[in-house]
């Protein structure tokens, strides 16, 4: 037996995967990147890292150590990937591109580290492998003295200044968080009063999330709950942020209907300055004669029932729907196959005839969503395409998740933009798809007209 | 990046093996002993056990259209598919409906079976239901070019 499973075989029943499931699917909360630090000793060689995670392909690691009395700092970039096998869940980071940010000693060089956290259902550890060998030899493998997730509290000049130099974009970011937290803390949580940018008053903004969520159907329900718990989430918490009410209306469960979702459409009262936000998760489909590009929403939340005009929803239709109720920013999005289901439309009348945030500054969050008015409609795969889910959620969602935060958060020095969040997002789902055994392409499809003050 | 991942997980894989089928757990034998494998084809959705029609057949509430035994080679060949995890997509899923085409059914004996529900092209995917209490009903998908539906179409080609 391994010296590695021996260790996770002995190490305590109360590890805690917490911190990195955080890292993974950035859901604990609006964080827009995530802020760990790691370390770890080797040939006598105390090292602490700290790593800004931004998503799979974007993260990189100060690493500070001292070597010979002189004290190092090294920045490595990091791309990362999930893995499932034999039970066990894998999550790597593989280092790259190593860079000396203190002047390097003559000669010196700096071999990138790898980090490995795994665990399964039972077991998990909360520190992760490390290893600067890039062939994983396991003799070379070492488990980490400790890991943990960094605070915007903590981000004082001390602790920044063992990573970063004070002229540094990235240390004046940090900073920048480290005092919106204070400020925060200090007026109690006052961000949310009507200071936005604009000409809206958020308090008399509502944030409507109208949420379709296929949670009880067998192969995807669970994942789908997910991606329910974290769309909601996430909203809601941009709506306290920017300080708009917020109203949620959701169709799970066994009221997963049509006309459920036609009704909580028709109730709701839009003004013209509210935000209105559509979310669909689970199956979905086109008809073989279908030239619509957008896909049928499957509003069956049991295998019994028979696909039908009443179980049958088009995504297109809810956005004209949406976009009907005349608020000033509408975002409709899908998060469902749109492969061909093998048969051709129903033939009959027409659907709805009748009819705080830690680590996000505030202001970007404003510019999305206040300054912003306009529609878009965003689906997670293109005609003929599936879209792929798993235990942490739809691939699309998270994706989608993952750009709006990398867009909102201090590190990122654009004004803020739903062309970027889109784009991201399809890069994001890309590199989810590729890393994926036995996925297919995934193209999310999508279209915009957002303008912005 | 892909390599890499494997490598490692080839690694940790060796560490934690285990002997059990990350599928059928201990049964395979259900499967490899089977003398005779049942492919029916079945109606695309399965029919709630009150309106079913007690003139026809049904398994696991799917409507039984046509049932068909198996060459030997075809059957060992089938054996082999199913039990290769190579066959399926681990840990992802897609999201389409399920279109339920073929039923596979292995019995060892008359009442120690594992059937596969098979949904065809635009929807790979198989439910696997079984007689064996630890052997839950599982929902997987399957590869887009897997040896399961490929025999089976090429039986089927006319």
């Amino acid at each position: 037996m391994s010296i590695f499973y021996r260790i996770i075989s002995k190490s305590s029943q109360a590890f805690s995967a917490f911190l990195l499931l955080c890292l993974l699917t950035l859901s604990s909360n609006l964080s827009a990147q995530s802020l760990y630090e790691i370390t770890f000793k080797a040939a006598d060689v105390s090292y602490k890292a700290f790593l800004v995670y931004f998503n799979e392909q974007d993260a990189y690691m100060r690493i500070g150590y001292t070597y010979q009395n002189k004290y190092n700092v090294v920045d490595v970039k990091y791309q990362s990937v999930i893995e499932e096998e034999d039970g066990y869940n894998y999550f790597i980071m593989v280092g790259s591109s190593p860079t000396f940010i203190t002047e390097a000693a003559k000669g010196a060089s700096y071999n990138p580290d790898h980090f490995i956290w795994m665990w399964n259902e039972e077991e998990s550890h909360n520190e992760p492998y490390v290893t600067d060998d890039p062939h994983f030899n396991e003799e070379n493998i070492l488990l980490a003295d400790s890991y943990r997730e960094i605070t915007a509290s903590e981000l004082t000049p001390t602790y920044l200044r063992q990573f970063f130099g004070s002229g540094e974009d990235q240390y004046k970011a940090l900073l920048r968080m480290n005092a919106a937290n204070t400020s925060q803390q200090s007026t109690n949580n006052n961000t949310n009063t009507n200071t936005n940018s604009g000409q809206i008053d958020a308090s008399k903004s509502t944030l409507h999330l109208l949420m379709a969520v296929n949670t009880e159907i067998p192969d995807i329900g669970q994942s789908c709950a997910v991606d329910q718990r974290t769309i909601e989430t996430e909203f809601r918490e941009i709506s306290r942020a920017v300080g708009m009410p917020f109203k949620k209306y959701i169709v799970n469960g066994e009221n997963f209907t049509k006309a459920n979702v036609e009704k909580a459409l028709k109730e709701m009262s839009v003004k013209s300055t509210d935000v209105v936000v559509f979310y669909y998760s689970g199956h979905g489909y086109r008809f073989s004669d279908q030239t619509d590009q957008y896909p049928q929403l499957d509003m069956r939340y049991s295998e019994y029932t028979q696909l039908s005009e009443q179980t049958s929803l088009s995504l297109s239709q809810v956005y004209h729907t949406v976009v009907g109720k005349g608020g000033r920013l509408n975002l409709v999005m899908s998060d469902c196959c749109n492969s061909d289901v093998g048969r051709n439309q129903f033939t009959s009348t027409t659907f709805m005839a009748s009819r705080s945030f830690q680590g996000a500054e505030i202001g970007k969050l404003k510019k999305l969503f206040l300054d912003s008015s306009g529609t878009m409609i965003f689906t997670g795969s293109s005609p003929g395409q599936y879209a792929w889910c798993n235990s942490n959620g739809g691939f699309f969602t998270l994706s989608f998740l993952q750009s709006l935060k990398e867009e909102i958060g201090y590190m990122r020095s654009d004004v803020p933009s739903w062309q970027r969040i889109i784009q991201n997002t399809n890069k994001n789902t890309d590199y989810k798809i590729k890393n994926c055994n036995g996925c297919q392409t995934q193209t999310p499809l999508h279209y915009i007209k957002i303008s912005q003050k | 990046m892909k390599l890499i991942s494997i490598a490692i997980i080839s690694l940790f894989a060796m560490m934690t093996c285990q002997d059990e089928h990350p599928i059928f757990k201990k049964h395979t034998d259900i499967i490899t002993h089977t003398k005779e494998v049942i492919l029916s084809e079945i109606a695309a959705q399965p029919t709630e056990p009150s309106t079913q029609d007690s003139s026809k057949e049904y398994l696991h509430d799917y409507e039984v259209l046509k049932i068909d035994t198996l060459a030997e080679d075809l059957t060992e060949k089938l054996k082999t598919a199913v039990l290769d995890t190579e066959s399926y997509v681990i840990g992802s899923k897609k999201s389409c409906p399920m279109n339920a085409k073929y039923a596979l059914t292995f019995a060892k004996k008359k009442k120690q079976h594992i059937t596969l529900i098979l949904s065809g092209h635009g929807c790979e995917k198989v439910v696997i239901h079984s007689s064996e209490k630890d052997l839950e009903t599982v929902y997987l998908d399957l590869k887009e070019k897997n040896q399961i539906l490929t025999l089976i179409d090429e039986l089927k080609m006319p």
